[in-house]
């Protein structure tokens, strides 16, 4: 999915956002989309937040270097490649489609994802996958706090370790963790992975290009206290409000 | 909103830009806040001599030295109005202390602050974007091992050169801290520490947190100590930097309310709210990457001694 891709999407429209303003780029990216050419990379993009936002299906864009806030949001069926880190909210609300971002991630990438992929290579900050409501969002290191926070559906993969309040309160879904798994977040269930699980596991890995050493996977899933109220439970919903 | 940087140079030649690096770093989150900027920076080592004290203070009348009559005597090029602030390098006489010199000038209602004290300490702040720092205090010809700054939206305390930061420490030679965030037990906490005898200077919450480290470093604890407790201590959303001789101190919310990217290399450690500060600054950032949400780090200056010769003459 990294790769260069063939030639059928042509060659990529090259901008240098050295000296651009961010709606500039924006809009320079859209007329790449306009005039079909299918692909673009962004060089020199410094960090700069709103890169590659709300990209139609089947359009490329590579970001040569590290993005700023919500990278590779809102898209529906684009393919967004951040060549360095991220920073806050990337691929958020992405309809469907696949981000990848190949260093690491800061907080809540893959908000409220409903579906496709996304892809950290790295380590993600704190909420990653907070609300996702499908697709499904793997990460090839750690993940910080509250990792699947009220999470309503898709999954999740931390190869890596899981930082406290993994899992807390979910709807529905499901997060594997092949590290340490923190202390547990509000409702959170801890299984062990079944065939089925462990295939779609290794699928999905592979989908996502990740390579894992550890076959020791458990799989997260919420406990549905809290999905109704009950007075016999008043201390999960004081612990989880 | 807010933006805040923080440097900590480990080789002569990030030592030597340090002030560049920070303005740019500063420059590039200039959106975050354009209401104030600042930087505070540990110069460099000194030698056994008794160093002067660097003495900043807000205003614009250099007769303010007068008040320090009998404490010492001012060296250098006399008191020099920059900005908004009047810069006194100052020769204690045997026998003065410190704190005398700043009673002597703040010690009452009514008299203009001492924002900053200090042998290695040089703080600039003012009212305005940080290419209006740059301007009126050429702070890019900075060099020294540390070096914090910050560019202010202000949310719920007054607009001037006082409410800006960093802020020095009162009290605390050569230590001052920024902070982006709001400390939500503020009041509580000022309340009790003037009660019990700390004195504020301005009413904007971020002075709280330089009043809480020096009141745990009153009672014997080590700054890591003091930054590792004030984690529990300090309710709301945080990040704020220390900057000391030691070096430099980063300290998150437990929640990771506000977005904090650090990166370390060989030759430097860089902490900034965006990658942008640290993509326009330094060649690379590949390794920048948010702190866990409740860490209060300390990253050391290196002896310059232990890391090449260098002697810069400072300003």
């Amino acid at each position: 999915m990294t790769e260069a891709g063939p030639s059928s999407q042509g060659e990529p429209v090259v901008l240098d956002c050295e000296g651009m303003t961010t709606r500039e780029i924006g809009e320079a990216v859209w007329e790449a989309v306009r005039a079909g050419a299918g692909r673009a990379r962004l060089e020199n993009p410094g960090g700069r937040h709103s890169l590659g936002v709300g990209l139609p299906p089947g359009f490329e864009l590579v970001i040569a270097g590290s993005a700023g806030y919500y990278a590779g949001g809102l898209g529906d069926g684009s393919t967004v490649v951040v060549e360095g880190n991220a920073g806050w909210g990337a691929a958020e609300s992405q309809r469907s489609g696949t981000v990848v971002i190949a260093g690491n991630a800061g907080n809540a990438v893959a908000a409220s994802i409903r579906s496709g992929l996304v892809v950290v290579k790295g380590h993600a900050s704190t909420r990653a996958g907070v609300g996702m409501k499908g697709g499904a969002l793997v990460i090839a290191g750690d993940a910080g706090p509250m990792a699947g926070f009220m999470m309503q559906k898709g999954t999740i993969v931390i190869v890596g370790h899981a930082g406290p309040g993994v899992a807390d309160s979910m709807y529905e879904g499901t997060i594997y963790v092949g590290g340490e798994v923190g202390e547990l977040g509000a409702d959170a269930v801890v299984h062990e992975l079944e065939p089925a699980d462990h295939r779609a596991l290794v699928e999905l890995l592979a989908t996502a290009d990740v390579e894992t050493a550890t076959g020791r996977f458990r799989k997260l899933v919420s406990g549905r206290k809290l999905w109704n109220f009950q007075t016999s439970e008043r201390t999960i919903w004081k612990a989880a409000l | 909103m807010c933006g805040i940087i923080g440097f900590l140079a480990k080789d002569t030649v990030h030592r030597a830009a340090s002030g560049r690096i920070m303005l740019e770093m500063l420059q590039a989150l200039a959106r975050r806040g354009p209401d104030g900027a600042g930087y505070a920076g540990i110069g460099p080592e000194l030698g056994p001599v008794d160093p002067p004290l660097l003495i900043r203070v807000a205003g614009r009348d250099p007769g303010i030295a007068r008040r320090l009559d009998g404490l010492g005597s001012v060296v250098g090029d006399g008191p020099r109005v920059e900005g908004e602030t009047i810069r006194i390098a100052f020769q204690l006489a045997p026998g003065a202390t410190a704190g005398q010199v700043e009673a002597a000038i703040d010690g009452s209602v009514g008299t203009p602050e001492v924002i900053a004290m200090g042998s290695r300490l040089e703080l600039a702040k003012g009212v305005g974007p940080p290419r209006s720092l740059e301007a009126l205090h050429a702070v890019s010809r900075f060099a020294g091992p540390v070096v914090i700054g910050h560019t202010r939206m202000s949310t719920e305390s007054k607009i001037d050169l006082c409410h800006s930061q960093p802020f020095w420490i009162h009290g605390l030679l050569d230590h001052a801290i920024v902070h982006n965030g709001h400390i939500t037990n503020y009041h509580r906490l000022r309340r009790r520490f003037e009660q019990e005898g700390s004195r504020f200077f301005t009413d904007n919450d971020s002075e709280v947190i330089g009043v809480y480290l020096r009141r745990c470093l009153d009672r014997g604890l080590s700054l890591v100590e003091a930054m590792e407790r004030s984690v529990v201590d300090l309710d709301g959303s945080f990040n704020y930097l220390v900057a000391a001789p030691q070096g430099l101190g980063v300290v998150r919310d437990r929640h990771g309310w506000k977005p904090l990217v650090l990166a370390e290399t060989a030759e430097y450690t860089a902490v900034a709210t965006e990658e942008i500060a640290l993509a326009r600054a330094l060649s690379r950032s590949d390794q920048a990457r948010e702190p866990a949400p409740g860490s209060a780090l300390f990253f050391p200056a290196p002896s310059q001694a232990a890391s090449g010769p260098s002697r810069s003459t400072g300003t």
